[in-house]
């Protein structure tokens, strides 16, 4: 019981985990000093 | 005391307990310390007390390769050596330097940072420098480093007094090493030296240490080793093998808000920066350093202008600094290290000198991995700039358009590394962890020529470093002996 019970929490945890990261990740790029025309600027630059 | 080997007699003999060749800051550094605890010592030194044109054409070579300096310039013949010329950059070496990089093949010393970190004080002294070296992480793959700048400009100045003075130890100038005697039993019996004045004279000493500069050390290496018919040193073909410079590029050109507080020297000229190596591990590249110099004006004026067309906002931001005079622009340049490879070598060439010892060759190159080391440094740093908001960088064509390093008319730090390089194992290396010539019980070497890889630390500290740490070795077998 305890243990069936740990596992879904576990599955449930990385499933989250997974969306989370995958929600995240466009946010993460978009903030990556990109380069623009040589410059290496923050997304606030531009 | 100076003694006058011009007035030498061919077939004289001098006795002494270590002598030691090249008067550079390694051979000063080591005589100085030896003779300073009452060891006898003879500094033989090929030049003269002064530069001089037909002393200095002894240094002539040929480089194959990459665009490289006229080996004659690179390194000075003279008393004090090629500190003559020096810059005066010092820091130590990473203590990671001192590991095997597990992408490169050939890197690793037999010895830690921790095996010579007590002789850094006394190197520091010697080289007056405060012995201060802070660095300051900036995120996780970048830190700032701190120089210090000698102002010492020949090294054998600062001890003229000292050696004009000393009991015990005797300095011939104009005095080159032109070969070795050794006895079947692997240990040298003399050293024979010509005077500028032509004689042949000869030294007879307990131990010889050879610190003449990382082209010298290999060629006269591989000279004394081909006149013994290849039996003073088993493993001929590696003498003069991956040798290494500190190649240097322009990365960039930088605009710092505020000034760049906090990031340059007191006195605002420059800022000193490098990767961790955990990036290094990671990424999988060597140590580079980037130096930031700032830029006058009118180019600081055009780098905003330039940053106007590309990201408005951040201009205009930029120039309201501007007019409040927070803000300066400079250039980034790059020392970086060389992979070791086999390639990169001192060999002996078809032309002789006029003492009938063939001038050397270099086969010198920088490698795809000596590109990649220096783009990703930069990258990383320009990216860890932008990130904390200190400043913006533009990063040069080539790094973009992915062409080779440009050439410049700087192209490398005078940094003569390798060649005959530290090994606990004699078929991967010329010198032993004590600098010990593998198989000869008595020669050593001294200089940056025993480094297994080159870090991105300008070499001369370290140099004095090994030699403060021979001393101490050499100090303990003659005692050993007496006993």
């Amino acid at each position: 019981m305890i243990r069936s019970f740990k596992i879904r929490y576990t599955r449930r945890r990385a499933v989250l985990f997974s969306l989370l990261s995958l929600a995240a990740m466009p946010l993460a790029i978009t903030l990556r000093p990109r380069v623009q025309s040589g410059w290496v600027l923050r997304a606030s630059d531009r | 005391m100076f003694l006058d080997a011009n007035s030498f007699s061919s077939g004289q003999v001098q006795r002494t307990k270590v002598c030691v060749f090249g008067s550079g800051p390694a051979g000063i550094a080591l005589a100085r310390s030896l003779s300073g605890r009452g060891i006898p010592v003879l500094l033989v030194e090929a030049g003269g007390d002064e530069y001089d044109d037909a002393s200095q054409e002894f240094y002539r070579g040929t480089v194959i390769g990459d665009k490289y300096y006229d080996l004659s310039e690179a390194r000075l013949r003279m008393f004090g050596g090629t500190s003559n010329h020096w810059g005066g950059y010092c820091i130590p070496l990473d203590a990671h330097d001192f590991d095997p990089h597990p992408a490169f093949p050939f890197t690793g010393w037999p010895i830690s940072k921790a095996d010579i970190a007590p002789y850094l004080e006394g190197a520091c002294d010697i080289l007056d420098i405060p012995n201060q070296f802070e660095e300051r992480l900036l995120g996780r793959d970048v830190r700032q480093t701190q120089f210090q700048f000698s102002e010492l400009l020949g090294i054998g100045e600062k001890y003229r007094d000292y050696i004009e003075a000393s009991t015990t130890l005797d300095v011939c100038l104009d005095s080159a090493l032109i070969g070795i005697d050794a006895n079947a039993g692997g240990r040298i019996i003399s050293a024979t030296v010509r005077s500028t004045s032509g004689a042949d004279w000869s030294v007879e000493a307990d131990h010889y240490v050879m610190c003449l500069g990382g082209i010298e050390n290999p060629r006269l290496l591989l000279w004394f080793n081909e006149q013994s018919g290849r039996r003073l040193i088993a493993n001929h073909d590696l003498i003069g093998r991956y040798w290494m410079e500190h190649p240097l590029a322009i990365v960039g050109d930088a605009i710092f808000a505020n000034g760049g507080e906090g990031l340059f020297r007191d006195d605002g000229e420059e800022a000193s920066f490098a990767t961790t190596g955990a990036f290094q591990r990671r990424v999988g590249v060597l140590n580079a350093d980037l130096l930031v110099n700032e830029v006058p004006y009118s180019k600081t004026k055009g780098l905003i202008a330039d940053i106007m067309c590309v990201a408005p906002g951040l201009g205009r931001s930029i120039m309201t600094l501007f007019d409040k005079e927070l803000v300066c622009g400079a250039r980034v340049r790059s020392h970086f290290e060389q992979a070791p490879v086999y390639e990169n070598r001192v060999a002996l060439g078809s032309e002789k000198d006029r003492y009938g010892i063939p001038r050397p060759e270099l086969y010198w190159k920088r490698s795809q991995a000596d590109r990649q080391t220096v783009v990703s440094t930069a990258r990383a740093f320009a990216e860890k700039m932008a990130d904390l908001d200190l400043a913006r960088i533009r990063l040069a064509d080539w790094i973009l358009d992915d062409a080779p390093i440009p050439d410049a008319d700087i192209m490398a730090g005078w940094h003569h590394m390798g060649g005959t390089r530290m090994s606990l194992d004699d078929s991967k290396g010329i010198v032993d962890a004590n600098l010990k010539v593998h198989g000869i019980d008595n020669l050593y070497i001294g200089g940056s020529s025993v480094y297994p890889t080159g870090g991105y630390a300008n070499p001369t500290l370290t140099i004095v470093q090994l030699s403060l740490r021979l001393a101490d070795h050499l100090e303990n077998v003659l005692g050993n002996s007496n006993q």
